[in-house]
């Protein structure tokens, strides 16, 4: 009987989904993925996460709850850092830990550290150590993860938006008004904790574009101009689209997505919204979602900030061009 | 130029200290107080942690003095301390508070930048010799300031008459920020262990013992946890806390810095729970809660502003701690929304808890630590 890895649908799977299948393929060992958060895993999570947690992190545990008794192991990889310099999350670098001390009869974590912080010397490790748990040799791993990094690569490239690959030219478009919903990728991918929030603006005629149609390296870049550079993954994207838009103000409005109680957010958020208030004329709203939120609340602030947007565009004459 | 910089317990002795070896002109902002708050809750953004809205709030009031440089320390995550600095520059800058900002911190371009900083502290030149006196005299100082303290609260537990300790130590509070030079400070500090030491005390007192651990602000600023240790040592309950400013700047900054081996001894214990570092104190809160169970104490108390991210991830380990150690953990999580009754509520029923659970008869021989 083949052993069943489980992936929780939650927080890093949104981003690194791509990576992981393909990975685990290569191997030859079966996943399962828990299904799209609904009522249940939702209420199972808060009931067992600390009530201090961000939702994302609740939402997570329900999965992990959901998977709990139907598979062999848990992947739940500790994603210290992904990129140079920087970090992810403390709570995603205590995830694992988290679990343990929570969740009684857990099935056995792969959690191996992903930490390319000082350097991408380590980038193997996790893949060998994951490896081996399946009895597969080093450089099978290895092999693995160079596919499964081409896999990611070639996704990523899907995801990215002609207009910030820099193969298309901007079009005066007047009906669809682009929309940017910035957000942590597991806040602006799971439609059920955002309650279908891409959908409601789609609805209301607008285009969204997200942070992951933006070139990663590029944005990093324009970080540059920050006194003390950020030492936060998501920071360091966030930032640099406010300094893309500031340049070039591809989009009729920005609605940043958060949750709350998110540390990272409550840094971030105050110095996009800052930048973008104060460099673009470019309409900004902060959406807040927790476990208590309500969807006609949700409704009626989307509804309003489309309809400004449009109204401003419609009848407003003193604004720039490209507003 | 006038440097201002913010509180931090008694952080503003050893900082005190390091200005007056250096010649620069200083100005310390009132201890942290009700309009520091207010004032940091409204140009803070809300979201943001206590200790950012208190210190801001302490930045503002030392501009309003006259102030025109803030001086802060810094750090590369992932705690959001590491980005205070440039958060309280932006927030100041905003809210039209236009200060210089020397920040002191592990630059990525190297030590060169670091002197760099300093010398602009010490008004554009490098005095190489009070530099290193200045520099020896932090961790002295603060050494000597966490141990007094500790000693402080040791005393209060078992004084005759009570408020005698905590008169004492305020006082020597007070004199520390008229000082005008490092060896005052250090006189001062003798003295006031020497009046500490001759406090009348009942011997055979035992005490209950309780642990603070938790996030390094929260648990050192005696105003923004409420005064937490004088209100047990009061009630005549000892208090310990493991975390020390001068633990920090010993330790965290420059046994770090030089590639000393730390002491890693809060680590070793919270290894069954925490593996590997993840920021901020989560290994800290853990490592100390083991280490005071081992140690015999009665209780632990886990105190954290609203948000903060390790210390999350340390409360959801805390249920399995405390069971495993058996070792009973009250968490407190304050923000500027916190009310004094309701928190000294909790407290005092913890503390009645602990008193019955000794009385029920679990072991009655306190084993006494190494402390003061």
């Amino acid at each position: 009987m083949s052993q069943v890895v489980g992936i929780p649908r939650g927080l890093f799977y949104y981003q690194y989904y791509p990576l992981w299948k393909a990975f685990f393929e290569y191997l030859g060992v079966d996943t399962l993925v828990s299904g799209p958060t609904d009522r249940r895993s939702f209420d199972r999570g808060l009931r067992t996460c600390v009530g201090e947690a961000c939702l994302p992190v609740k939402i997570y545990y329900g999965h992990v709850l959901d998977l709990c008794d139907r598979v062999d192991y848990l992947f739940v990889p500790r994603y210290t850092s992904v990129s140079r310099y920087e970090y992810v999350c403390p709570k995603f670098g205590g995830l694992p830990d988290m679990l343990r001390c929570t969740i009684p009869h857990l099935p056995p974590l792969i959690d191996p550290e992903i930490d390319l912080r000082k350097s991408a010397r380590s980038l193997y490790r996790p893949a060998e150590e994951t490896g081996r748990i399946f009895g597969v040799d080093t450089k099978t791993s290895r092999r693995a993860y160079d596919r499964a990094l081409t896999v990611y690569r070639t996704h990523r490239q899907s995801q990215m938006h002609p207009l910030f690959s820099g193969k298309a030219k901007i079009h005066a478009d007047n009906t669809t008004l682009k929309i940017l919903l910035l957000g942590h990728v597991y806040d602006v991918g799971d439609t059920y904790l955002n309650m279908r929030i891409k959908d409601k603006i789609a609805s209301l005629g607008g285009k969204v574009l997200t942070l992951e149609m933006f070139d990663t390296r590029d944005l990093r870049r324009r970080t540059a101009a920050l006194e003390k550079p950020l030492f936060w993954y998501y920071a360091a994207k966030a930032l640099g689209c406010a300094y893309t838009l500031i340049e070039r103000p591809y989009v009729d409005g920005v609605v940043y997505l958060t949750c709350f109680g998110c540390g990272i957010d409550s840094f971030v958020g105050y110095m996009v919204e800052h930048r973008i208030r104060r460099h673009t004329a470019i309409p900004f709203t902060t959406i807040t979602l927790d476990e208590h939120s309500g969807e006609a609340g949700l409704n009626t602030r989307i509804e309003a900030f489309m309809d400004t947007i449009r109204w401003r565009t419609q009848y407003d004459r003193d604004i720039p061009a490209h507003g | 130029m006038i440097v201002t910089f913010p509180h931090m317990g008694n952080t503003y002795v050893c900082i005190k200290a390091l200005l007056l070896d250096l010649g620069v002109a200083h100005l310390i902002p009132p201890f942290p107080n009700r309009r520091a708050l207010e004032l940091g809750a409204r140009h803070v953004p809300e979201g943001a942690c206590l200790p950012l809205k208190i210190t801001v709030g302490s930045l503002i009031q030392g501009y309003e003095m006259g102030a025109d440089t803030h001086l802060m320390l810094g750090s590369w995550g992932p705690c959001r301390f590491g980005y205070y600095c440039q958060m309280q520059r932006e927030i100041l800058r905003n809210t039209g508070c236009h200060m210089d900002t020397i920040v002191l911190e592990p630059c990525r371009e190297g030590l060169g930048e670091l002197t760099r900083r300093i010398r602009s502290l010490a008004g554009g030149h490098f005095p190489a010799l009070r530099v290193a006196k200045a520099l020896w005299d932090v961790p002295v100082i603060a050494v000597r300031t966490d141990r007094l303290e500790r000693l402080c609260y040791r005393i209060m537990a078992r004084e005759r008459k009570p408020g005698t300790s905590e008169a004492i130590f305020s006082a020597f509070q007070r004199s520390a920020l008229q000082a005008q030079n490092a060896r005052q400070i250090k006189r001062l500090l003798r003295k006031t262990r020497q009046k500490l030491l001759a406090v009348d005390m009942d011997s055979d007192a035992h005490p209950l013992r309780i642990g603070m651990v938790g996030e390094i602000f929260g648990t050192i600023d005696p105003w923004t946890n409420l005064r937490l240790q004088s209100r047990l040592g009061r009630m005549g309950v000892e208090t310990a806390r493991l975390v020390t400013v001068s633990e920090w700047i010993v330790e965290k900054m420059i046994k770090k810095a030089l590639h000393i081996p730390q002491r890693l001894a809060y680590a070793r214990a919270a290894h069954p729970y925490v593996k590997v570092d993840i920021g901020g104190h989560t290994r800290e809160t853990i490592g100390h809660t083991v280490m005071h169970a081992r140690d015999g104490f009665d209780g632990v108390i886990q105190i954290y502003p609203l948000g903060c991210m390790p210390e999350i991830v340390a409360q959801s380990m805390m249920p399995m701690v405390s069971r495993e150690q058996d070792i009973p953990v009250l968490t407190l999580i304050i923000d500027e929304m916190t009310g004094e009754a309701g928190y000294m509520t909790r407290v005092e029923a913890f503390v009645d808890l602990l008193r019955q659970r000794r009385r029920a008869g679990v072991d009655d021989t306190i084993p006494l630590g190494e402390y003061a």
